[in-house]
């Protein structure tokens, strides 16, 4: 079967040279390393506006420009850095003609400030600022105008600040890790008012005067009423050769150079939210989702930045050659940020090492919410399921092949012409009856519902949006719109609060699904996509709440949609933790519900661009991250599709996909042996959904991501962070090498530490830093166990996850080189908000070479909801525990071990079996009789 | 809870002797005659049933650890992923559940309408068995109800199909003859003909008729024009060939994801549109093909040959020669109407002649319909209608089901197809073949960007034909449930006798 070859419609998106200000910035760092040492850039802050108070430091910086008259002329940009409790920095620079009294002439429909709300959105952190930071500058730097302030954690952090040329550089322990305005590339547009006749040569400040007050683009016009207002800002990591993040792109993990060069992208990466058709894998371009958020690591150390912004923003990434002078004999990494609009809303956050700068980072942005452990399963999903019977025989199927799932979901045909909140009746004459249905085994139902709302009189969703005026305006204030699935449509503002709460009307109980309560939701196209738009999105000068232009909040937009119904849901189902997969998002919709990465297509290209796109989400705070399992457009081999459904399986969201005009592809139509292979790796999902319920448990109050790069547990081993294909998966120490070529037998893993690693199937022992070949046919997803983790399953499978709820757990103990082994366990209700008031059960596991003792012991705190929620699991037993790699020698006798809870003890059974020179020692606890409530250890 | 499972597991562990003891213990999840499976050795031990060299205490069965790589430890639990459950639904048939689906909050009545695999309490599972069987006899009265009907049915489709399959035979044996009749008939003609050949034998001429010279300039005008015409043609060709060109174009490189439906539309109707087109509209050969016609009616020359050689249309096959004939004819006709041609009397051949040729294509004609109506008739004995030849007797016969949005309509042994609200049907495909409970359609109208429409339909046992449901699993890949006397079987005596019962 011919599998699609895809190519981006590329003519519909802009390349960086297309995008004015873009092209005026890159145009300006060329300029600038042109002159090389001798580049006078025009800002320099004016040292007399300096003043440090209260954890921070503000002043002006001054801008010289050369008016039509020729006389120099000076525009005042204020700024502040801001020393936050939470140990990072942010530097915020504005405009003050904006700011203050009314600009004559500007346009009177819109907000005269520049968009300074990114932060409003994204952050829902502390920002108060930390009183203990210090200025520590002396006497002959205050002279040469350079300050000085100590911060973060003991003071271990300390930002300088350089007047001329601006610079602002940050340390940790002395050393300097983060250099903002490096190669003085700061630079932000003046307002100035649209000229009555352009001629360039009144502007020779500037190297490019076209299209800075008009712009077209694919036969669009923008019009831009407030001309020019970028901003940029270069950001160097000195030391770094390796950054992360900013997602979305289908890219490799570490980020490319983007100025040419063999291996490397001529483009900047773009984040610009589009509903990219077919997009192209090894790719800059821009996607559904923007998360200007980038890590840099080096052995030893980790720090971040924050580019609080949400307008279309590009990113130069450039590498120097190592400098033996400046910085060791080590590359750094240099990188350019330039946006359309908006303030610089810039955050620093210094580590050290990626766990912390995942917390600082969560701290600001917000941590992943828990989910509801039913979505953690496997969803079913396809355009279309085309009826209620469809729907019902599909769920059916399920059981009749054995193979658990936990929800299955409806694309848009089910609405009665593409209108949001109905049902086309033929198909689906009682909704409600289906749902019911399908809780009977404790799954979901999952309906589309998008931003665009069909423009028809009579529907009355679209009617009160209307009447309302809540939807997106156009620049004459009119409400705007455009074409999407349903024809002409109209999209609702959801900036405007009043929008939320008419969104929540729409959901609620009783007047959509009746009072179902399984019902999820499926946000889509919410980037906006608008067919005939420009780049497929909303014109930029359309207007939304609060008189902003499209163009500052686009990259917004997405969230603030998934906001609104997440609200909605939690209106709807207040005890219940709502689910909502969104396509598009921003830094911050981690706190939402789950992402995936869009229209992908059924060939191995695809799959093998999962992996990096799910770690880079991961490192930008996005861990509920999925892809569409067996591609969405075309139709998989058998074994692709097997193949994707063992990788999926270690997705942190699980969902099968495909398009409509695509065969269908449940497990069970590709037929043996492919069926079993898939059964096997859904249920191996199931198995191990309490360890990956419980990394996202971490997730949701640290912020580290359940699809872990290798630095994070190897971070002083450089060599490893090229790699991209294999990942540790939560908490359990499994590392996980998905196989993504076809007609694989075996492959490469690489062991990034000195650590012992297990096979996880049959405990062949691997150690040594450095690639490991292991067998990989069809039947085998290649995972090694690294030494020293406990992991948590459960091994009876059931038809969804919720039916798991009172089954007994396995523990899995594999041993590091000491032979110490630990892990942890969350539990609670798996479905309600009751976990926040402290119903939930969290254990700590460790097993100690010492003593020989496997214990277990309670890592939270007794209260009442813990103790009423540990009643409601007292029958949840240890039903096994399998300890791998253990000298057996040491086993007091060879049948049996000790175990001790509710102070009795008694005997226990265990089979051993005996290490060989290949394999790791297999000791299993045979029902030890230990229940998971309680403290409880095993003498062996 | 876990007391009561606390308790249980005890119970077990201490009570190996007692268990030995009490040989009748009832082992959970075993039907009674599997009871004996379950009976410990000497030592009071146990083997599991697939794996006699693993040994267990008998305390080990049930007691909700999985020992047996087969899972016969384990009966009564959810321990073993392979295990199974008997449910013995006392007053109803017994159930066999997957292991997976006990003790897990689900009620299963389905297949235990006792309830008894929901033991651990978790949720309450009333025993329903009375209700089921009164459904199940119910619904087994019905299903006997409907065999017998339509296995009555069934028994007249038989006859009916095999009254048709006779009619045929007989009417093939007649074709043959009939055949064999005709084919000597085209040999008496072509004797006849020769023979009036021979003995017309006159000269044959024209003389240039008096109003020859206004035929002529109307020739003259006929050809301009018919010259002209061929131009346009070959114009319209080309504005043709260009706007499929921009058409292929835009259906080659439009952004589906934009989905402006005028596009769409567009796109879809252009497909339509090139699925429809005939293979070559060569409009140039019929302008040629009459053109050329005239050059030979209308010759000037004086014609002094073999009639046969003048009579063009005696080197055209026979399909093609009555068309022309027929337009020769009529355009003789139209000419000798409008005083442009003198009437006469096909004048190179005598009338014997040219009856004689009537004749010899009457003959070869006919032989040639009888030929394809029993090569049509031997195909239709030779294909295959499914046991008992049942479905010939449902040739002609259509079903319909109204789904809301769409009527689909299927005709045995012809075709199924498609009819919207508004607009012609589409057809989903012709009959391919029976095979089992299933009929294929394949080959129906191409669909827009994929393959031709087709459609797979499932049969079950039913009193009279009709469409239960029709779903698209896979777009333009239908899917119909019809239930049919044909597929009924004959009712056995049991379900009689439990009927009885």
């Amino acid at each position: 079967m011919a599998a699609p070859v895809l190519s981006a419609k590329k003519y519909l998106f802009k390349t960086c040279e297309q995008a004015s200000f873009c092209r005026r910035n890159r145009a300006y760092a060329d300029l600038a390393d042109s002159r090389g040492a001798a580049w006078d850039p025009p800002y320099v802050i004016d040292p007399s506006t300096v003043a440090f108070d209260s954890g921070v430091l503000q002043g002006t910086i001054v801008k010289t420009v050369t008016d039509s008259t020729g006389a120099p002329n000076n525009v005042e940009f204020p700024f502040q850095l801001v020393f936050l409790e939470s140990g990072s920095a942010r530097f915020v620079v504005d405009e003050k003609q904006r700011v203050e009294s009314p600009i004559p002439g500007f346009p009177e429909s819109l907000t005269q400030r520049r968009y300074n709300e990114a932060s409003k959105w994204a952050v829902t952190g502390d920002l108060t600022p930390d009183i203990g930071a210090v200025e520590s500058t002396t006497d002959d730097e205050r002279k040469s105008a350079v300050y000085r302030v100590r911060y973060g954690p003991d003071g271990h952090f300390e930002a300088i600040v350089q007047a001329k040329p601006l610079q602002i550089r940050f340390y940790r322990d002395g050393e300097p890790h983060v250099i903002l305005n490096d190669r003085g590339l700061f630079n932000m547009d003046q307002y100035r008012p649209k000229p009555t006749e352009m001629d360039e040569s009144k502007f020779e400040d500037e190297l490019d005067v076209k299209d800075m007050w008009e712009e077209n683009f694919g036969g669009k016009e923008d019009k831009k009423p407030k001309g020019p207002e970028s901003i940029a800002l270069d950001v160097t990591f000195p030391g770094y050769e390796h950054v992360f993040g900013i997602p979305e792109h289908a890219d490799q993990f570490s980020l490319r150079e983007t100025r040419g060069g063999d291996g490397n992208h001529d483009e900047p990466y773009r984040l610009f939210n589009v509903d990219i058709f077919e997009y192209e894998v090894n790719s800059p371009m821009a996607m559904y989702g923007a998360i200007p958020f980038m890590q840099a690591h080096k052995k030893g150390s980790s720090v971040a930045i924050f580019w609080a912004n949400g307008a279309e923003t590009w990113i130069d990434i450039t590498k120097t050659k190592p400098n033996p002078e400046a910085f060791g004999i080590r590359k750094s990494t240099q990188t350019h940020w330039i946006s359309e609009s908006g303030i610089i809303d810039v955050y620093i956050l210094l580590g050290p090492d990626p766990s912390s700068v995942y917390q600082q980072y969560g701290l600001l942005t917000g941590f992943t919410s828990l989910p509801p452990i039913y979505a953690l399963g496997y969803h079913q999903c396809r355009w279309n399921y085309n009826s209620e019977e469809d729907v019902l025989e599909v769920d059916a199927n399920f059981d009749s092949y054995d193979i658990p799932y936990d929800a299955i979901w409806l694309d848009i045909e089910y609405t009665d012409g593409k209108k949001y909140f109905t049902w086309l009746k033929s198909m689906f004459p009682t909704p409600e009856k289906m749902m019911q249905a399908l809780d009977k085994r404790k799954r979901k139902l999952v309906t589309i519902i998008d931003p665009h709302i069909k423009k028809e009189s009579g529907y009355k969703v679209y009617e009160g949006l209307s009447k309302n005026e809540l939807a997106l305006k156009t620049d004459n204030g009119e409400e705007f719109n455009g074409w999407c699935w349903p024809g002409e449509s109209a999209w609702i503002d959801t900036f405007n609060p009043k929008a939320v709460e008419y969104w929540k009307e729409q959901f609620k109980s009783g007047k959509y699904c009746g009072h179902e309560n399984n019902l999820l939701i499926w946000n889509d196209m919410n980037e906006p996509s608008v067919f005939n738009g420009p780049e497929v999105s909303a014109p930029r000068d359309t207007i939304h709440y609060g008189n902003w232009e499209h163009r500052d909040i686009h990259n917004i937009y997405g969230m603030t949609f998934v906001n609104a119904t997440v609200q909605a849901m939690q209106a709807r189902q207040p005890r219940q933790r709502p689910f909502v997969l969104t396509r598009s998002f921003f830094a911050g919709s981690q706190r939402l519900g789950a992402v995936w990465t869009g229209d992908n297509a059924a060939t191995w290209d695809y799959l093998r661009i999962v992996t990096p796109m799910l770690l880079s989400h991961s490192v930008a705070g996005f861990s509920f991250v999925g892809a569409d399992v067996g591609g969405f457009f075309g139709n998989p081999t058998s074994e692709l599709l097997t193949r994707w459904y063992q990788a999926g399986a270690f997705y942190p969201f699980f969902r099968g996909h495909a398009h409509i005009e695509s065969k269908r592809r449940e497990p069970w139509l590709p037929g043996e042996p492919y069926t079993s292979l898939i059964r096997t790796a859904i249920r191996m999902r199931y198995q191990l959904l309490p360890s990956i319920y419980t990394a996202f448990h971490r997730a949701s109050f640290d912020g580290v991501p359940i699809i872990r790069p290798l630095f994070l547990l190897a971070p002083d081993n450089e060599d490893a962070l090229g790699i991209d294909d294999q990942f540790f998966f939560g908490e359990t120490g499994l590392l996980v090498k998905p196989i993504v070529q076809e007609g694989a037998m075996s492959t490469e893993i690489y062991l990034p530490d000195e650590e012992i690693y297990y096979d996880y199937l049959d405990q062949t022992i691997y150690q040594g830093i450095g690639y490991k070949n292991i067998e990989a046919p069809l039947e085998k997803i290649p995972i090694l166990a690294r030494g020293g983790h406990i992991l948590v399953r459960r091994d009876r499978h059931r038809r969804s996850a919720t039916l798991m709820s009172h089954d007994p757990l396995t523990l899995v103990v594999h041993l590091d080189k000491t032979g110490d082994a630990a892990g942890v366990l969350y539990l609670d209700d798996g479905e309600t908000t009751s976990y926040s008031r402290g119903a939930y059960l969290y254990r700590f596991f460790i097993f100690n070479v010492q003593d020989n003792i496997l214990r277990s012991r309670s890592m939270q705190a007794s209260s009442a909801s813990n103790k009423s929620f540990e009643k409601s699991i007292d029958d949840v037993r240890i039903e096994k525990i399998i300890v791998v790699g253990m000298d057996t020698d040491k086993l007091k006798t060879n049948h049996a071990v000790e175990a001790f809870q509710d102070r009795k003890s008694w005997t226990t059974d265990i089979h051993i079996t005996e290490a060989t020179d290949r394999k790791a020692s297999v000791v299993t606890v045979r029902d030890p009789k230990i229940f998971v409530t309680g403290d409880w250890s095993i003498q062996f | 809870m876990r007391i009561s499972i606390s308790t249980f597991a005890l119970a077990l562990a201490y009570t190996g002797r007692e268990v030995l003891a009490a040989k009748s213990a009832h082992i959970r999840g075993v039907s009674d005659a599997d009871q004996a499976l379950y009976q410990p050795d000497e030592s009071g031990n146990w083997a599991c049933l697939n794996h006699p060299d693993i040994v267990l205490p008998l305390s080990r069965i049930n007691d909700d650890y999985c020992d047996c790589p087969d899972g016969s430890d384990e009966p009564g639990t959810s321990a073993c992923p392979n295990g199974k459950f008997y449910c013995a639904n006392k007053g109803h048939v017994p159930g066999v559940l997957p292991s997976s689906r006990v003790n897990d909050g689900v009620c299963d009545y389905d297949i235990c309408c006792d309830g008894s695999e929901e033991w651990a309490g978790i949720v309450k599972c009333e025993n329903k068995c009375r209700e089921f069987a009164a459904e199940y006899a119910k619904k087994q009265a019905e299903i006997r109800k409907t065999q017998v009907s339509g296995w009555n049915a069934r028994a007249k489709l038989v006859a009916k199909a095999a009254g048709i399959r006779q009619a045929l035979q007989k009417e093939l044996g007649q074709l043959e003859t009939q055949i064999a009749l005709s084919e000597g008939r085209i040999v008496r003609a072509r004797e006849a003909l020769k023979l009036a050949e021979l003995q017309s034998s006159s000269r044959v001429g024209t003389r240039g008729s008096p109003l020859l010279g206004r035929v002529k300039a109307r020739i003259e005008e006929y050809q301009k024009a018919t010259m002209a015409l061929s131009q346009r043609v070959t114009i319209l060709e080309t504005r043709l060939a260009l706007a499929q060109d921009i058409l292929q174009k835009l259906n080659d490189e439009y952004n589906p994801n934009y989905n402006d439906e005028g596009v769409k539309a567009a796109v879809k109707a252009y497909q339509d549109f090139k699925e429809s087109d005939p293979e070559d509209g060569d409009y140039h050969q019929h302008i040629e093909i009459s053109a050329a016609d005239d050059d030979e009616l209308f010759s000037e020359e004086e014609i002094d040959v073999d009639p046969d050689v003048v009579e063009y249309e005696s080197y055209i096959p026979l399909q093609w020669r009555l068309w022309i004939h027929d337009q020769k004819t009529k355009l003789r006709e139209f000419l000798v109407e409008h005083g442009l041609l003198a009437e006469r009397k096909p004048s190179g051949e005598t009338a014997s002649v040219s009856n004689a040729k009537k004749e010899r294509d009457a003959a070869e004609k006919q032989t040639n319909e009888l030929k394809t109506k029993r090569d049509s008739v031997s195909r239709d004995l030779a294909a295959e209608f499914g046991v008992d030849d049942v479905f010939r007797a449902l040739a002609g016969e259509c079903i319909d089901i109204d789904s809301g949005e769409f009527t689909y309509e299927l005709c045995f042994n012809d075709r199924v197809s498609q009819k919207g609200k508004s607009g012609g049907p589409t057809k989903l495909g012709n009959f391919d073949k029976i095979e089992g409970n299933k009929m294929y359609f394949t080959q129906g109208v191409k669909c827009w960007n994929g393959p031709h429409r087709s459609a797979v339909v499932e049969m079950q046992c039913g009193e009279k034909n009709k469409v239960l449901s029709v779903s698209e699993p896979a777009m333009c890949e239908y899917f119909f449930k019809i239930v049919t006397p044909a597929l009924c079987t004959k009712p056995d005596s049991d379900t009689k006798l439990k009927d009885e019962l």
